[in-house]
């Protein structure tokens, strides 16, 4: 009991330390680590799963994968050589997070496309292609693709409300990068064939500067704000994100137009 | 080679060398893989402290007073100042207070909506072998157990963290002739916990 009390008083690197090098009391040890972090643990299982039971699975799968092979993972960061060393619980989070992103792509494949097209249904996904990127109004959309008027007032609506405000505020595409998006130019009658549109996709993004396509995969990919963009490349300067945006999507619509249209 | 979680780590933090921070850039470039982890670090690691899970509907007041104290517990600062108080404090009540009284005393009834039913053994066995198997029902909702020991006079001879509902316990540690108590903590995803009721068991060689 006074070493379970004693255990609660060490901070994380110092139990981390002991977890690795005290096999005598490794159970305890384990004891007072899981009950430090579960609480982190569950809230990262909970970006994964909306479920409590296959919540509580993810709980248990993640403790096994950071207790096997004698705490290997953990391991890592006690052996980390680099200059500088991040806060163990910073660490943990991406380490816990990166499982889970691994976990989940073995299950569900990789993501191919990007987010705002991809969550879209099929007749969306038109709506979306003819409005912004082919320029056709409300009436044209409604005949090419025989719909009621208000069923494509309806459906513009929510795209508008998913680009714009997105439950996890994860999109945030504003006015600007409408229009950015409008230039990434696609046939509305292009018929989607996921591998055949993929192998294009990465063929003319391949073909743009390593800057633009880290702001583009963080952009339309991962649906990242211009800000988070420009804090996480460093560049610290929104103004030159969006200069690459443009670029890269010009870029792109020439692309596309010559694969595509002629 | 991808970027590492370190990296990761580092750059979240702002620590990142101008030289990392290229590699990086260069890196998620060509990799989706890396600038997938990475953005997904990135928002989990901005907005983490809003970040909730959800609680049960039953927390009694109780409990919100269990995790009150907690959380205070766990700010730094205090947990430092604390630390001395408490020890001196454990040293003086170690054998007399502390280990005969509060174990007991602390012990809560669990929710009707919570209970636990005792396979094996039943209360007042007589048991003996090399090994005992503490056998248990799965409780709903709960995502481990807790196995506690203890002497006759509420001395906690040992506290083990499981997931299975069974236990085996050696031998080697129970004296012939001894009364010894046992109950099973349940542990559910918000941190609360209820305890079992208090079953003993005698050992004979």
């Amino acid at each position: 009991m006074a070493k379970q009390l004693f255990y609660t008083f060490l901070d994380d690197l110092s139990l981390l330390k002991k977890l690795l090098d005290d096999r005598k009391n490794k159970e305890e040890l384990w004891t007072e680590f899981v009950h430090r972090f579960t609480k982190l643990i569950l809230k990262i299982a909970w970006q994964y799963e909306n479920d409590k039971e296959k919540v509580i699975d993810k709980y248990l799968w993640v403790l096994t994968k950071l207790s096997a092979n004698d705490y290997a993972i953990l391991g890592k960061f006690n052996n980390n050589s680099a200059k500088q060393t991040p806060k163990f619980t910073t660490w943990l989070v991406v380490v816990i997070n990166n499982l889970c992103i691994d976990e989940h792509r073995s299950s569900h494949g990789r993501r191919r496309f990007p987010k705002a097209l991809t969550q879209m249904i099929d007749k969306d996904r038109k709506v979306f292609e003819l409005y912004y990127w082919k320029n056709y109004s409300v009436e044209e959309i409604s005949h090419t693709l025989s719909l009621d008027l208000n069923v494509v007032g309806d459906i513009l609506e929510k795209i508008s409300e998913t680009l714009t405000g997105h439950r996890n505020n994860a999109i945030n595409v504003n006015k600007v990068e409408f229009t950015l998006l409008n230039e990434f130019n696609i046939p509305s009658d292009f018929n989607y064939n996921e591998n055949e549109f993929e192998i294009l996709m990465e063929e003319w993004i391949s073909k743009l500067t390593t800057d633009e396509q880290t702001v583009i995969r963080l952009r339309f990919w991962e649906d990242l704000s211009v800000k988070d963009i420009a804090q996480i490349t460093g560049f610290n300067n929104e103004q030159k994100i969006y200069t690459l945006l443009r670029n890269a999507l010009n870029m792109l619509r020439r692309e596309s137009e010559a694969d595509l249209i002629n | 080679m991808h970027i590492s979680e370190i990296q990761i780590s580092l750059l979240l933090e702002k620590k990142l060398s101008y030289k990392d921070q290229q590699e990086v850039n260069l890196h998620i470039a060509d990799c989706p893989l890396c600038a997938e982890k990475l953005a997904s670090s990135y928002k989990l690691y901005n907005s983490f402290e809003s970040l909730k899970v959800p609680k049960e509907p039953h927390i009694r007041t109780t409990t919100k007073i269990y995790e009150g104290v907690s959380r205070l517990l766990n700010r730094v600062t205090l947990k430092y100042a604390l630390a001395g108080v408490v020890l001196i404090l454990s040293l003086v009540t170690f054998y007399t207070v502390f280990e005969d009284e509060q174990e007991v005393s602390k012990f809560r009834s669990i929710d009707s909506e919570h209970f636990l039913e005792i396979f094996e053994p039943t209360d007042e066995s007589v048991l003996k072998g090399s090994n005992i198997l503490f056998r248990w029902s799965s409780v709903e909702g709960s995502i481990a157990y807790r196995f506690f020991l203890y002497k006759e006079d509420g001395k906690n001879l040992t506290s083990t963290l499981l997931t299975d509902t069974s236990y085996s316990l050696s031998n080697l540690q129970l004296k012939p002739g001894n009364k010894y108590l046992w109950r099973i903590e349940i542990i559910f995803p918000d941190e609360t916990k209820h305890r079992s009721e208090i079953n003993a068991f005698t050992y004979t060689k």
